[in-house]
């Protein structure tokens, strides 16, 4: 956790993406109404609207967790950072390829997310608990003389 | 001040995992399209399924700045 500015710009990125995607998700909500004219083959403004939505959310998000996860290696043991990152970045990645480009075979990269949630909770947990230990363990006293 | 910072990255931490979790469980709700060829047929597919809505209200709810937050302000006390 050494705020470098990689970490920095990635939690930033990571925050916007998921804000915006928390309004996504209230679109697609939304869009199960459209069902029936987006089957009938319609003009559902609402199903372009979520594709330009996750087509600049998802990688924004995907991206942005992937240079956290990356410029922070303590946050968890090395293989779940690189499987966090990894899958941010297949995130991200779908997010282009499966709502941009609507290349359906793309979507299997959002299994991406399930190998950032580890990631999520791994840090999450350590740095809970790491936070709790420095608090404990230092309250306005050096280290050293607690030993004795 | 030390007692807010180490607070803030405690919050921060468990909210991170509370995403972590949230995610995973939208992630298995969302109904995936099998046996289909084009982009809208997957949509209509996926909007079809009774768990999509479940699926986005999670992910909602797991979302809403929760972990957004909380990455940030965990890197920052760091």
């Amino acid at each position: 956790m050494n705020g470098s500015v990689g970490a920095l710009a990635g939690a930033r990125l990571a925050t916007l993406g998921t804000l915006f995607m928390s309004v996504q998700w209230a679109v697609e909500i939304a869009a199960r109404s459209a069902l029936d004219a987006y089957t009938g083959g319609a003009a559902v403004p609402i199903a372009s609207l979520i594709d330009a939505m996750q087509a600049v959310g998802w990688p924004a998000l995907g991206f942005g967790f992937a240079l956290l996860a990356a410029c922070v290696p303590a946050s968890a043991p090395r293989l779940v950072v690189i499987l966090g990152a990894a899958g941010a970045v297949a995130l991200g990645l779908t997010g282009l390829l499966a709502q941009g480009l609507h290349i359906v075979q793309a979507g299997v990269l959002f299994l991406g997310g399930h190998r950032l949630a580890l990631w999520m909770i791994w840090a999450g947990i350590r740095a809970c608990i790491r936070s709790t230990a420095t608090k404990v363990s230092s309250p306005g006293e050096p280290q050293a003389q607690r030993h004795h | 001040m030390d007692g807010l910072i180490y607070g803030a990255r405690r919050l921060g931490g468990l909210l991170l995992a509370v995403g972590g979790v949230g995610s995973l469980v939208a992630g298995g709700l969302h109904p995936s399209p099998r046996g289909v060829e084009t982009f809208h047929d997957a949509m209509v597919s996926m909007l079809s399924n009774p768990f999509w809505p479940a699926a986005h209200w999670t992910a909602l709810v797991a979302d809403s700045s929760w972990y957004g937050r909380s990455c940030y302000s965990w890197t920052a006390a760091g």
